[in-house]
């Protein structure tokens, strides 16, 4: 039985007691007898005493057994410790071995098996009895004289066949293996030691990164050789080191049903937790980190989201309200749910309140979609329980929870439908040694940006330029979808530039990033790759510029710094909630127009409107004519090889084509000469308000605005070429 | 300071200085530095010293006047703090010096105030002065500014 399929108390059980039974081994061999063995006689005692207490909340019956009968022998003997003599310590470790071969039975099986140690137990209660009546007449300084020796020593025999030799030479002993193996499985390692190898092993890979690029210079074969090797056995060491580092969910999960439990019966409700995906590993720093976010999220759902039992059958839900916590993997991060079925957060109270505390003005809020005035809980000073509770406190909350979650530089998003529930969804790095990075080039010096902020990469061609990019005040914009973005040149910002855009570019690219719900993008000169860096802290006062998170040592050894998101929003000044709601509101009225849609079911993407103005026209081939190249099916299209591809891939979902019959796709109207995209039918051709972003409701149904130009970029960004 | 002493020379625009060779670890040619966008002028850049990134401060920015002439092929002394490599970036490094007891003097007035802060003696011999900096305070005029 694998230590997996055992439980984790049962697992817990079974060292603490080897580890026990091992230590109480070795002091009854080293004792001295006649003289005071009090002490050594309580601790064997207590030895015995926990396991017995452990068996029944384990349900083990022999287990106990055996041990209550050498707990009882040990009572009388530490009343008396001058009773000791040979024969005992020999039957006491006797007994030792016995406790350990039923625990080398349970660690292989799961169970203590059929077998009863019943010599074994005659034999402590032979001696018990023995003690207790005519053992007292025994003068301890001559135990050699006594007749019971004899009448023990052939029991001995008896009842430990296996164990003949000497209990204390382990290699003879057959129980003694197998635990061994459970305890070398588990030893207790200095975290700052870990913290050390994963620094080390950090420092490996960037000179295996040196090494590779090096290699690829000399080309030798041999030194190849070498250094391929090299490099699958860094790119293991890594993983396993990282692994080190890796705690399950669990180990916070475990905690909170009682937490629950405890809140829930303090404010009179009936809640159910529900935890799943507790084997989800993280760093345990990380781990650490989020522990008290998770706790007040939990909080608020119990305080705030569930409604007393009453409400709830009131409002024809359950009496008893659910709260779940799910934590799964998605490419390279953590995502952790806590989803609730209570009230759901009402963004008109949350918009009162907000205004009532002055942490917006009247206008600003009149202008706020709810899911904006919903995400104002994340404002300091924001509370939305109308008493103050000792549960979830006053003042401090959502704030708090946002800027620990971006501490680790996670990312949190609420989603509420009032009456319904709440959804919290935290998105977690899984370590923080080591992140997947965007090369930036800027002004020719290499930066590098962590991917978990990065939303998309946008490319505007220099006659769209004028169009797209506008300053309101002092600030630049970036019209998207009929939204404004706010955009920041990085070379400008770095002081690395004195001009805003280069309208003389053919192209400029623009990173769009994310923080704290709000997204804004970054003018670069290139994004060069992506890459796993390792992030090497800086010096304190080099920290206080604010604009870097850290520093990396990239392959060919030089250093780059990498950029903090956080810390450029704040240099360029975005008052990003500002600009979201007050400068914009005058600006996005000019920009409202009906615009002319094509209304098309693009398969598992659903229903989808994509501006007529992007289409250039619309194909048809039999899916006879698909063919493959690299994994990416591509057709022939007027004498040139056209990548096809679908809405659901692009929309960052999986590929839909169907295996029979035609295939409908859209040609692109601009730029991009070497992709179309696949659809299933045409609905009709409707119009829309031209501002309208993600989705609007046509004739009853869900649609998904598209702008085939972003998506496409994108998906050029994306990795597939190089931008 | 005892008489053996022995003192590593370095210079920094016009100024002969030394520091103690025990508080040096290393000193490099210059390499390319990764320039830090907003940084203060005294820092130079960012080096990768076998794997650890240490910032190079530029002594000639924090002790000289601006405008100096510097040199074309700067060095790189690493001082060590507190068991912590730290970097500067000065114009030349000199020989390692063994002044005898008497050479030593108590810095005079005369030095410039910036340079003054930093000195902990003076090496006078014969028509050579050369001032006796000490890393712990090099390190934090760097630091501070």
């Amino acid at each position: 039985m694998s230590r997996d399929e055992l439980g984790e108390e049962l697992r817990e059980f079974l060292i603490e007691s080897f580890e026990n039974l091992d230590r109480t081994e070795n002091d009854l061999v080293g004792l001295d007898l006649g003289a005071d063995n009090h002490e050594v006689l309580a601790a064997t005692f207590r030895t015995f005493h926990s396991i017995k207490g452990a068996c029944g909340f384990f349900d083990l019956e022999h287990l106990s057994r055996l041990a209550h009968e050498g707990e009882s022998l040990l009572a009388v003997l530490r009343d008396s410790p001058q009773l000791l003599g040979d024969p005992e310590t020999q039957l006491l470790l006797d007994l030792i071995d016995g406790l350990r071969r039923y625990l080398a039975q349970i660690e292989l099986t799961g169970g203590e098996g059929d077998e009863e140690e019943s010599d074994l137990c005659k034999a402590l209660q032979a001696a018990r009895a023995y003690l207790e009546s005519g053992g007292l007449a025994r003068s301890p300084t001559e135990p050699s004289s006594r007749p019971s020796q004899v009448q023990l020593a052939p029991n001995i025999v008896v009842f430990t066949p296996t164990v003949e030799s000497a209990p204390t030479s382990p290699e003879n002993s057959a129980p003694l293996p197998s635990h061994v193996n459970l305890l070398d499985q588990a030893i207790r390692v200095d975290v700052e030691l870990l913290d050390r190898l994963v620094n080390l092993v950090g420092e490996l890979v960037l000179v295996r990164n040196r090494t590779l690029q090096i290699d690829a210079s000399l080309q030798d074969a041999d030194l190849s050789a070498a250094v391929q090797q090299l490099n699958l056995i860094t790119t293991e060491l890594q993983e396993q080191v990282m692994q080190t580092r890796m705690q399950p969910m669990e180990s916070l999960f475990v905690k909170l049903p009682r937490l629950v439990r405890d809140l829930a019966r303090s404010l009179h409700k009936q809640v159910r937790l529900v935890t799943t995906g507790g084997d989800t590993e993280l760093d345990r720093g990380i781990l650490e980190a989020i522990r008290d976010p998770l706790v007040h999220l939990l909080r608020n759902s119990v305080d705030h989201g569930i409604e007393s039992s009453e409400e709830r059958t009131l409002a024809g839900k359950d009496a008893v309200g659910y709260i779940g916590i799910s934590a799964r993997h998605e490419g390279g991060s953590v995502i952790i749910t806590i989803s609730d079925d209570g009230a759901g957060i009402d963004p008109s109270a949350v918009g009162e309140r907000a205004l009532r505390l002055g942490l917006v003005s009247t206008e600003s809020l009149s202008d706020m979609s709810d899911r904006e005035r919903s995400e104002l809980i994340f404002l300091p000073g924001f509370s939305t329980s109308e008493e103050v509770t000792n549960v979830s406190g006053r003042g401090v909350g959502m704030d708090v929870v946002r800027t620990n979650v971006e501490q680790v530089s996670g990312t949190i998003e609420v989603n509420s439908v009032p009456g319904q529930g709440t959804t919290v969804v935290l998105r977690i790095p899984l370590t923080l040694a080591i992140i997947p990075s965007l090369m930036l080039l800027v002004a020719n010096q290499r930066f590098a940006l962590p991917q978990l902020s990065v939303v998309e990469l946008l490319r505007l061609e220099r006659e769209s330029m004028a169009d797209e990019l506008a300053f309101v005040g002092e600030t630049l914009f970036l019209r998207r979808n009929g939204q404004l973005l706010p955009v920041v040149d990085l070379a400008s910002l770095l002081g690395l530039r004195e001009a805003t855009p280069n309208y003389a570019l053919q192209l400029i690219t623009i990173v769009v990033v994310q923080l704290s719900g709000r997204e804004f993008g970054l003018i670069v000169d290139r994004v060069v790759d992506t890459q796993e860096i390792v992030v090497k802290p800086l010096d304190v006062f080099i920290g206080a510029i604010g604009v870097y998170a850290g520093a990396t040592i990239l392959g060919n050894g030089e250093v780059a710094m990498i950029l903090d998101v956080a810390g450029i929003a704040s240099c360029a000044a975005l008052s990003l909630e500002e600009v979201a709601v007050a400068e914009l509101a005058g600006v996005v009225d000019e920009v409202i127009e009906e615009e002319l849609v094509l209304l098309v079911d693009a398969g598992i993407a659903g229903l989808i409107a994509v501006p007529v103005y992007e289409i250039e026209r619309i194909e048809e081939i039999d899916s006879g004519a698909l063919e493959c190249l690299d994994d990416q099916p591509v057709i022939q299209y007027r004498d040139a090889v056209v990548k096809l591809l679908t809405v659901s891939e692009l929309l960052g979902g999986t590929r839909d084509l169907p295996d029979s019959g035609p295939i409908r796709f859209l040609v692109p109207s601009f730029g991009v000469s070497d992709r179309v995209v696949a659809i299933r039918e045409i609905v009709d051709i409707t119009t829309i308000a031209s501002m309208t972003l993600g989705s609007t409701i046509i004739a009853g149904k869900i649609v998904r605005s598209v702008s085939l130009a972003e998506v496409l970029m994108t998906e050029l960004g994306g990795g597939h070429e190089r931008v | 300071m005892s008489e053996s002493e022995q003192f590593c020379t370095l210079f920094i625009g016009e100024y002969r200085c030394a520091v103690s060779v025990l508080s040096v670890l290393e000193v490099l040619s210059c390499q390319r530095l990764t320039p830090i966008p907003l940084a203060p002028t005294t820092v130079a850049g960012l080096l990768n010293l076998r794997g650890q990134i240490l910032t190079v401060l530029d002594l000639r920015a924090s002790l000289l006047d601006p405008g100096h002439q510097v040199s074309e092929s700067p060095m790189i002394l690493v001082l060590e703090r507190d068991g912590q490599p730290l970097a500067f970036l000065v114009d030349a490094i000199g020989d390692v010096i063994r002044p005898s007891g008497d050479e030593l003097l108590p810095p005079p007035e005369t030095i410039p105030a910036r340079l003054r802060r930093l000195t902990v003696a003076v090496i006078n011999q014969g028509d050579l002065i050369t001032l006796v900096l000490d890393a712990e305070r090099v390190a934090q005029a760097g630091c501070a500014a």
